[in-house]
């Protein structure tokens, strides 16, 4: 037994009050009498027949100090341990990934979670400390420990369910961090599981108990979306779309594509906006714990921004929608940095999406709003996030450099299954003169010689570029038909990798360029509900947005103009397969679903309230028969 | 001449107010009560020595029409008197005895202590109305009346009346007499023999509510072979209380509280109490030969004076 309000014992000083009341008697009503001594007798006849009668005249307030007992019990809150909360120091981490909006734990598993986190802190003992951490694909501390029970409740109350996958190696650190400024520490998870728990190794001792949350397994979800525009094959653009049951029963839903974006008019470039429209529905089956891929192909040209939505009304609303964003510009703009190359111009003005400007190295300031960046023989001294194509020069990067002169460089081989070399024959090429190119580990080769690589693409966090170690003009190759595929592939490759790079999965931090005007303001605008988000930039390097907790189209406008578009979506398999784990494997260690972990500590409080409650009506009833003549 | 004196005008005849009975006093008696009273005679199972001539017979031998004993003659002896039908056949000298008829002295005791004047219908009241209908019947019966009340340090004395005008006398004294004070049984009943010069029948109307008890004001009281009554008058409240809730009782006459909480338990020893009381009181009478009646103040006088006193002989 222990008490939660220990201080609720000083309501007993009313005890002592009560006996006052007695002593001081309640107030009589005088009746004059013809003679008392009839009265006086028959009392002391009542009193020396009855040699219990002093108790029993005082039961009465026997009950009344038994209610007034009962009641400080319960204020001091008596707590009946049972094996919950025993420790001293608490880490609670909640999962607020986005298998905890599910819907099946009323209102969701998140409320679910959180309630039994309050009362649990309801169960804390004098001097405990509770620490409250949320996670979903990564950890926020919400209060470091904490005595305070009300400022713990309301710090639980402000956990809000994200549309995070769940990584619970950084709440798991956070924990142990803590374990080594606490001893007996507890750790209690409330999850569905739906995580790769980390290795038993890095729980380093900490004791933890999990609680696991939600019934259901039934849940359909996207797991899967690319989008990919295919200029060579004269399509728009094609859309791959994975979907998953994760339920224990054969499912058939229809799979929505849905597309709002401009109709370009002729005469207009920047066409009409238009409602979101059905562009397609599939239907398809789904086995229980099956998965199918649908492919849209090029369901609508007008198309800027796209949605696929699942129809089936599952617990887990959060996975049946993703969002794809397609390029909406039709062109790609390249910025030649050349003294003069008219075969290099030509042969990027034979792609119908380029459009193509000219100018002299020293004019270059940077790479602008150019998707691609041809330097032939310059090298800029730093680069910047895009694309870019290097002539007769390496990029101002680590690893790179150019060597002495070579002539005839003797070709070995090429990577005909690279993208960049489909279609493309280099039996032919013949380099008169190149340089001795030294390239980082990580860089592929194209096309390599005896002596050097010629011909290398790389792609790095924000940079993709194509490196020729040679002069266009000491090689035959500006003559030659692979040349203008090669340039053909190159666009194609620089346009798909700017199509995937605006998917991002929530959680993830986008990138936002700076401005080419630090005067222009920028603005983030998320999702629907969300408020968009001025930004000022101080310097020309980017910022990073990682509110990303919501799954939709994020805008990032500068001036009035829209800059990037991003999709950002859940797509986890891991979080649409809803159903809860009863336990959690950590390596070797398995820690077993205690739902019991919360409920084990039973205040008793109330079952000494309803005591009290009865001895009342006992001492109303004895009342009442003592006095029936009075009522 | 006359009609001058009076101012022409004519002059009613002033009728002396007589005494109204329906006015006397609280309502004590009424007119039909006072002529249900002259039928009722008060007779009592003892004989007592009178000051006059009444219609009652006496102890002493005196002039009478009934015939009591004989005794010799002796030297001036009333010759009207003597048995000459006696003288001759035997030729003695006999006088002739009779009974002398003597008239009944009635003594009522009415206690007045503050006790007496509560209730509902109010004991004074009653026990007042019963003194005045007892006197009455003993008034019409040309009989004596003797009123006494008395509390503690009080005592009121009516020099005796005879003769049924003396009923308005009677009920001036009781209309006056306060009601207040202690009960003293004993000290009134000493008192009263102190001053009694003649035996009687003797009615102690009280609730006999006196902490010392009644037992000794009693043994006082059949001191010169008096015929003792004892009624005992006790109020509907006192026979079965109507108390209710936690309640302090107040003793009128001193004041006194007891605090009680009315229960059915409580009710219960009281009603014992209460029996316990009054067979006290008659198994003391039972064993000195005093007459009991417990009475209560909501019972009608008539029925009373009918039913009850009939059976106990006090009236005839």
């Amino acid at each position: 037994m222990n008490f939660l309000a220990p201080f609720g014992l000083f309501f007993g000083l009313f005890i002592p009050a009560v006996i006052i009341l007695y002593l001081l008697k309640l107030k009589r009503i005088d009746q004059p009498i013809s003679s008392t001594l009839l009265w006086r007798q028959s009392l002391e006849d009542l009193k020396a027949n009855t040699p219990f009668q002093k108790l029993k005249r005082s039961l009465l307030l026997y009950l009344q100090l038994l209610i007034m007992a009962l009641l400080a019990l319960a204020i001091a809150r008596p707590v009946l341990e049972l094996g919950g909360l025993r420790g001293q120091s608490f880490v609670v981490l909640i999962d607020q990934s986005a298998s905890m909006t599910a819907t099946d734990a009323r209102p969701t598993r998140l409320e679910e979670a959180k309630k039994l986190a309050i009362d649990l802190v309801n169960d804390m003992s004098m001097g405990d400390r509770m620490m409250v951490a949320a996670f979903s694909s990564k950890a926020q501390v919400m209060t470091p420990f904490e005595r305070n029970q009300s400022v713990l409740r309301n710090v639980i109350q402000t956990i809000r369910a994200t549309e995070n996958p769940t990584d619970i190696k950084e709440a798991i650190k956070i924990a142990q961090s803590a374990s080594a400024l606490q001893n007996n520490l507890e750790v209690i998870i409330f999850s569905d599981g739906a995580f790769e728990a980390p290795d038993a190794a890095e729980l380093a001792g900490v004791k933890v108990r999990y609680v696991p949350i939600g019934q259901t397994a039934d849940n359909i979800g996207i797991i899967d979306l690319v989008v990919r525009r295919d200029f060579s094959m004269q399509q728009n653009y094609q859309l791959l779309v994975g979907v998953q049951n994760s339920g224990a029963v054969e499912k058939t839903v229809f799979v929505e594509l849905l597309g709002q974006g401009r109709k370009v008019i002729a005469g207009d470039e920047e066409g009409a906006e238009t409602e979101e429209t059905l562009l397609d529905a599939r239907e398809v089956t789904l086995e229980p714990g099956g998965r199918e891929s649908l492919l849209f192909k090029d369901p609508g040209n007008f198309t800027e921004v796209l949605r696929v939505r699942v129809d089936n009304d599952d617990a887990l609303p959060t996975d049946n929608e993703a969002w794809a964003v397609i390029q909406g510009e039709a062109f790609l703009d390249v910025l030649v940095v050349t003294v003069n190359n008219p075969y290099l111009e030509r042969a990027l003005n034979l792609d119908a999406r380029t459009r193509v400007s000219v100018q002299a190295p020293s004019d270059y300031t940077g790479p602008g709003g150019f998707d691609l960046v041809v330097f032939d023989a310059y090298a800029p001294p730093a680069l910047t996030e895009g694309s870019y194509f290097f002539i007769n020069a390496v990029p101002p990067m680590p690893g790179w450099s150019m060597g002495d002169e070579l002539t005839l460089p003797y070709i070995v081989s090429f990577d005909r299954f690279h993208s960049l070399a489909r279609y493309v024959n280099f039996d032919t090429l013949i380099v008169n003169r190149c340089r001795n190119m030294a390239t980082p580990a990580w860089v592929e080769t194209i096309v390599e010689s005896r002596e050097t690589p010629l011909i290398a693409a790389f792609e790095s966090d924000a940079v993709q570029g194509v490196v020729a170690a040679f002069d266009l003009f000491d090689s035959n190759w500006p003559n030659r038909v692979s040349f203008p595929i090669f340039v053909m592939n190159l666009v194609d490759w620089v346009a798909a990798g700017k199509g995937d790079a605006m998917m991002r999965t929530t959680g993830e931090v986008l990138t936002l360029a700076p401005p080419n005007s630090l005067m222009d303001e920028a603005f983030l605008k998320p999702p629907a509900p969300l408020e968009p988000q001025t930004y000022a930039f101080t310097e020309s390097s980017p910022l990073y947005y990682d509110e990303t907790d919501r799954q939709g189209i994020y805008e990032y406008l500068v001036g009035d103009a829209l800059r990037t578009r991003y999709a950002v979506n859940l797509l986890s398999t891991e979080e649409s397969k809803i159903a809860p784990r009863p336990d959690l494997q950590f390596g070797e260690v398995q820690v077993t679903g205690d739902l019991g972990a919360v409920a084990s500590n039973q205040e008793i409080w109330r079952l000494l309230a309803l005591i009290a409650f009865i001895v009342l009506c006992v001492e109303w009833v004895v009342y009442v028969r003592r006095a029936r003549y009075s009522f | 001449m006359a009609d001058l004196q009076t101012g022409g005008e004519p002059v009613e005849p002033i009728e002396t107010p007589s005494p109204s009975l329906e006015k006397s006093a609280e309502g004590l008696m009424d007119a039909s009560f006072l002529k249900y009273l002259e039928q009722l005679a008060l007779v009592s199972r003892k004989t007592f020595l009178g000051r006059l001539k009444g219609e009652r017979r006496s102890k002493k031998r005196g002039v009478s029409i009934e015939f009591a004993d004989y005794r010799d003659y002796a030297k001036g002896d009333d010759l009207r008197f003597l048995d000459w039908n006696i003288f001759g056949r035997l030729d003695r000298l006999f006088t002739k005895l009779f009974h002398e008829e003597e008239d009944l002295y009635l003594y009522i005791l009415v206690d007045s202590s503050k006790s007496m004047d509560t209730g509902d219908p109010n004991k004074a009241i009653f026990a007042k109305r019963m003194a005045a209908a007892l006197a009455y019947i003993t008034l019409a019966g040309m009989d004596r009346v003797c009123l006494i009340g008395f509390g503690k340090e009080r005592y009121r004395w009516m020099q005796p009346a005879r003769g049924k005008g003396s009923i308005w006398r009677i009920l001036n004294f009781l209309e006056e007499l306060p009601m207040d004070g202690e009960t003293t049984l004993a000290d009134g009943c000493k008192r009263f023999m102190m001053q009694q010069k003649q035996g009687g029948v003797v009615i102690l109307l009280s609730d006999l509510f006196d902490p010392d008890g009644c037992e000794d004001a009693v043994k006082q009281l059949l001191q010169k072979q008096n015929d003792v009554y004892l009624l005992q008058t006790l109020s509907p409240q006192e026979l079965n209380p109507d108390l209710v809730g936690a309640l302090r009782l107040l003793d009128v006459e001193t004041n006194e509280p007891v605090e009680i909480s009315m229960t059915e338990e409580l009710m219960g020893v009281y009603e014992r109490r209460l029996k316990a009381f009054q067979a006290n009181i008659r198994e003391f009478s039972l064993r000195y030969g005093v007459h009991y009646l417990p009475l209560s103040s909501d019972a009608p006088v008539e029925r009373l004076l009918t039913d009850a006193f009939r059976r106990l002989g006090l009236v005839a």
